[in-house]
């Protein structure tokens, strides 16, 4: 009798675990399909949560056979739930990618590709109309719908300039009008350049595209300087960490830079405090209005800070959604990726965040401000890559981050930029299968 | 004579006594700033890093109960916490009782393990567990972190009870054997009565440890519905870096159910922990 | 130990079954996966057999050799707590006054989540800290900088942090031994004249030995497998990498820098490292306490 009682209680503690198991899920009803999205993107683009639950209501309600669970995912757990999912051959239905090398290395092993070929579930016509698909393209097609465009930009403080003498219409458009700049204004007092929160180094790529890419002349450079030894220690490579190490050196920026973390270190320039600061540009435009209007806040060009063709562009990177290979309800997902590309969606995406949809269906007409039709022109006519992503994801995170650290600690550019190569080298041994997909990349690189 | 040494040593009990008290009053400073930073608001502490706010302010505790869902994460945490411990503190004092009690082959080595698997970092465990339950479909639910939780957590709780259960005469349990008593009976009428205040102290011990542990409950429940207290005050750190006093209310939530059962269970948490070391 | 009859001998193992079966599935199955992995070079779907090339490729890489040496400095705590430990211990075990109180108030950092006491000291060292202002208040104003963000101190100022929370652990540990100690030695020492340094190291410290000894090589385990929360909350491993460990740079091979196959090799280096040092802890208890029960 004793032991039937204990059996029961334990089979009791063993329903109570597996309902601890389905607690708090929606369970779909039978006979729906239910599409899962693992996203990220409410850190560089507030607004696209609200965004994708708003089209995905709208989705649901006009195909009642779907049901859409989205998972939002935390940078650092966005590439490995990916690597597991694709280990594990169960995950998402659609899934987000930063791009660039990040997408890629998913499809440029043919044997090996985690991705469908969407050419298979979207029409042409539809795949003609999206932006910004060189980071995600291999072998002449897209393999991933780029979701939006941001990018970095740089913001001035039009008071702050007229307090230390400076003209505030034309901002420094080179690096020796920066420098002078920076001077007058450390003089007036503030903070002239906010480059952002240097602690745990996430700020690091927005100063790697930013001044990064002004000594280069196409991004096929980036790609290269992968495979060539000894190419991130070369003068080319070098001159962001020199131009950083100066910034830094004549005090023209935060001194608390290594003391604050990403997301909040450049929010001095929003407290008044600094002259310039960079943000991203749905972020700008909040802050424009924050902080009273496009006469107290105006967007400058990147300065040029160095010579390459590239400098002074403005950084576009798109981040975009793939289907993966293993999923099982590919055509529902395509549908979904197309239905996020029509011009209505496109429209409430770029109210609720601010930020360029990665399509040509978006009316530009229904740009107001300066500022909106500033970026929008900036994007069309003068934009580039986004260069990390056209790094191996190591050297940048390992690399770059450290490198930047340490030129804001003292050590000159030439030991960042070796460092930087080092890393570089450990790569190649490392990864010499990467290393072979780097060359092909870059041999078929096309402007 | 002896009258004047009694009191000189009296003197310097209390001597020490007072040089201790200032220690430990240093070293909870960070508590008190905690604690007191939490109730300061934003513009005061900017100036005031120091001392007691003049103006004692809830406004942290507004705003950290308006960026965050304060009461689902609580949830959260109480289910990773309170589900695994029945089954840890059940399981634990049966394997206990198997080790402790009985002669059987492989038995050292059960005994032996248990040091060894305590001294493995859980992020060992982790990416091949991901994948395990990425294909079960179980990330992002209870259930993983739940199952997790149990194996996890059980070699410290085995480290404690196996040392709980020597207290136990053998020769006691040899008699209700031929009074007729099954083991099954034993386990449940004998050993888990006489062992009860030392599972309160494991059970607390054991809560204690689940309710702070982070990098499990990071990976496995990433959704922010589902986000423990914890994990939600680490990723608070990164958007709120700059908001002190925000920060100092959420490490506040976050540790004053543990204090509290600290404070009213001080005997158990001291005997359980004292547990695994002292045979 | 209980006899057991014949037919009963099934009964330990099933009693052992249900903690068997969970710490298979947590830590048998995931090391067996590791040992596996460490031998591929894993891309997404692809595995790649490389042999013992990711080893190869951990010893020749600087981040690891950093990792192993700022875990082997981190060892520097482990005197410091024993150290505190016995001093506090002693102290409370002559019963000064208020000590049941003392005990419990040390042991309250030990009560705070990793990740909770990595964020507020991370509050409390920055350069308009609390540390450094009541550096200034006191007249230090000379010393304040920023204690995380710089190489130079930012190992150090995890080991304070560490070594104030675990504090209290190692004297109630100690505390709970002393108090089990005889009493009437004690009282016939006092009786001979004996101080209370003498009585300490001639009696206290010989009978805590057993309980030094495996408060040694819980602090050891720590300082090699579980600083990862305090790396990750308040440093990610910078400034410059200066304060990689080892299982931090598991987790950063691992969700970083997506390379599992080194992840996993340098988790296999950890265990070695680790079961090492625990055969080692059991060695010694063996042959230098040949006389304590298993």
């Amino acid at each position: 009798m004793k032991k039937i009682i204990s059996l029961l209680l334990v089979a009791a503690m063993s329903a109570g675990l597996l309902l601890g198991c389905q607690k708090k899920e929606e369970k779909a009803e039978q006979g729906q399909t239910e599409l899962t999205i693992w996203w990220w993107g409410e850190e560089d683009v507030p607004g696209s949560k609200a965004w994708l639950e708003q089209t995905a209501e709208a989705y649901e309600k006009e195909n009642p056979g779907i049901k859409i669970e989205m998972v939002q995912q935390t940078s650092d757990q966005l590439v490995p739930a990916w690597e597991t999912s694709v280990q594990a051959g169960a995950g998402a239905d659609i899934q987000f990618f930063w791009t660039g090398t990040y997408t890629l290395m998913y499809v440029w092993d043919e044997e090996n590709r985690s991705l469908a070929d969407l050419t298979e579930l979207i029409p042409e016509e539809e795949m003609e109309h999206w932006l910004g698909t060189e980071g995600v393209s291999w072998g002449g097609q897209a393999w991933a719908a780029p979701w939006y465009q941001v990018s970095i930009i740089m913001l001035y403080n039009k008071e702050l300039f007229k307090s230390a003498g400076l003209d505030p219409d034309t901002p420094p458009a080179d690096w020796d009008e920066l420098l002078a700049a920076c001077g007058k204004l450390k003089e007036s007092g503030v903070i002239p350049f906010e480059n952002g929160g240097m602690k745990d180094g996430f700020n690091t790529p927005w100063m790697y595209s930013t001044m990064g890419i002004a000594s280069h002349d196409s991004p096929k450079e980036f790609i290269e300087a992968a495979v060539n030894e000894g190419s991130f220690a070369d003068e080319s490579n070098k001159l962001w960490l020199e131009r950083l190490y100066e910034l830094n050196e004549k005090g023209y920026l935060n001194p608390l830079t290594m003391s604050n973390d990403f997301p909040s270190g450049r929010e001095s320039f929003l407290r008044g405090e600094s002259a310039m600061g960079l943000v991203t540009n749905g972020q700008a435009l909040q802050w424009i209005e924050d902080m009273g209007g496009e006469d107290k806040v105006g967007i400058m060009r990147i300065p040029a800070y160095g010579d390459g063709a590239m400098a002074g562009k403005q950084n576009v990177q798109s981040q975009a959604f793939g289907i993966p290979e293993f999923s099982k309800n590919k055509e529902e997902a395509a549908d979904f990726i197309v239905f996020m590309h029509q011009p209505e969606q496109l429209k409430s995406f770029y109210e609720l965040t601010k930020n360029f949809p990665a399509d040509d269906r978006f009316d530009s007409d229904t740009l107001s401000s300066e500022s909106e039709k500033f970026l929008w022109d900036y994007l069309l006519n003068d934009s580039t890559v986004y260069p990390s992503l056209y790094v191996p994801s190591m050297v940048h995170s390992q690399g770059n981050y450290a490198a930047a650290q340490m030129v804001l600690s003292g050590s000159t550019a030439k030991e960042a930029a070796q460092y930087v190569e080092d890393i570089a080298e450990e790569w190649r041994k490392m990864s010499p299968d990467e290393c072979e997909h780097f060359k092909d990349w870059a041999e078929n690189y096309i402007e | 004579m002896r009258t004047g040494y009694k009191r000189r040593q009296r003197m310097g009990k209390w001597l020490l006594s007072a040089g201790v008290a200032v220690f430990i009053f240093v070293d909870l400073i960070p508590i008190f700033f905690t604690v007191i930073t939490s109730f300061k608001s934003r513009d005061e502490y900017v100036y005031n890093v120091f001392s007691i706010p003049e103006r004692w302010s809830l406004e942290n505790y507004a705003n950290l109960f308006e960026a965050y869902d304060v009461p689902q994460m609580f949830l959260s945490s109480l289910t990773v916490t309170v589900i695994p411990i029945f089954f840890i503190v059940y399981f634990g004092t049966m394997a206990a009782f198997a080790i402790g009690k009985f002669e059987f082959k492989g038995r050292r080595i059960f005994a032996n393990m248990i040091f060894p698997l305590m001294s493995i970092p859980s992020v060992v465990m982790l990416f091949p567990l991901f994948r395990l339950f990425s294909k079960l479909n179980m990330t992002n639910k209870f259930g993983s972190v739940i199952v997790i939780y149990i194996g996890l957590i059980l070699p410290f709780i085995l480290n404690m009870l196996t040392s709980f259960m020597s207290s136990i005469s053998s020769s006691y349990l040899e008699a209700a054997m031929i009074d007729g008593c099954g083991f099954w009976q034993m386990f449940h009428r004998i050993i888990l009565p006489l062992l009860a205040p030392a599972l309160s102290a494991t059970t607390i011990v054991g809560a204690m440890w689940l309710w702070n542990e982070m990098l499990i409950a990071f990976i496995f429940l990433q959704d922010e519905a589902k986000r423990t207290l914890v994990v939600g005050l680490t990723s608070m750190q990164g958007l709120f870096q700059l908001d002190v006093p925000l920060l100092m209310a959420g490490a506040t939530i976050t540790t004053v159910p543990v204090i509290l059962i600290f404070v009213f269970g001080q005997k158990w948490f001291i005997r359980g922990l004292t547990a695994g070391g002292v045979k | 130990m209980i006899r057991v009859r014949k037919d009963k001998k099934r009964v330990p193992y099933m009693f052992m079954s249900p903690a068997l079966i969970m710490i298979s599935i947590v830590f048998l199955y995931p090391i067996i996966s590791v040992l596996i992995d460490s031998f591929f070079q894993i891309s997404g779907q692809k595995r790649t057999y490389t042999g013992i090339q990711n080893f190869r490729v951990l010893l020749e890489n600087d981040l690891f050799w950093k990792s192993l040496i700022n875990n082997m400095k981190f060892f520097i705590c482990v005197p410091i707590l024993i150290i505190l430990g016995i001093v506090f211990a002693v102290l409370l075990y002559n019963r000064i006054p208020g000590w049941k109180i003392y005990r419990v108030l040390l042991l309250v950092p030990y009560i705070f989540s990793i990740a909770v006491t990595g964020i507020i000291f991370d509050c409390i060292l920055r350069e308009n800290g609390l540390f450094n202002i009541l550096l200034e208040k006191i007249g230090l104003g000379h010393l304040v900088q920023p204690w995380l963000g710089q190489t130079s101190t930012a190992v150090y100022a995890i080991m304070a942090v560490i070594v104030w929370k675990e504090m209290g652990f190692g004297t109630m540990l100690i505390l709970a031994r002393l108090l089990s100690v005889d009493e009437s030695m004690v009282e016939a020492a006092r009786l001979d004249g004996a101080g209370i340094f003498t009585i300490t190291r001639k009696i206290l410290l010989p009978e805590a030995k057993p309980v030094i000894s495996f408060y040694f090589v819980l602090c050891m385990i720590n300082m090699l497998s579980w600083l990862f929360n305090y790396v990750y909350v308040m440093t990610k491993g910078g400034p410059v990498n200066s304060t990689y460990v080892m299982d931090f740079y598991i987790y950063q091979l691992g969700v970083k820098f997506v390379n599992y196959g080194m992840a996993s090799a340098l988790a296999v280096v950890l265990l070695i490292i680790t079961f090492l040092l625990v055969g080692v802890q059991a060695a010694m208890q063996h042959y230098v306490f040949p006389d304590e029960e298993d």
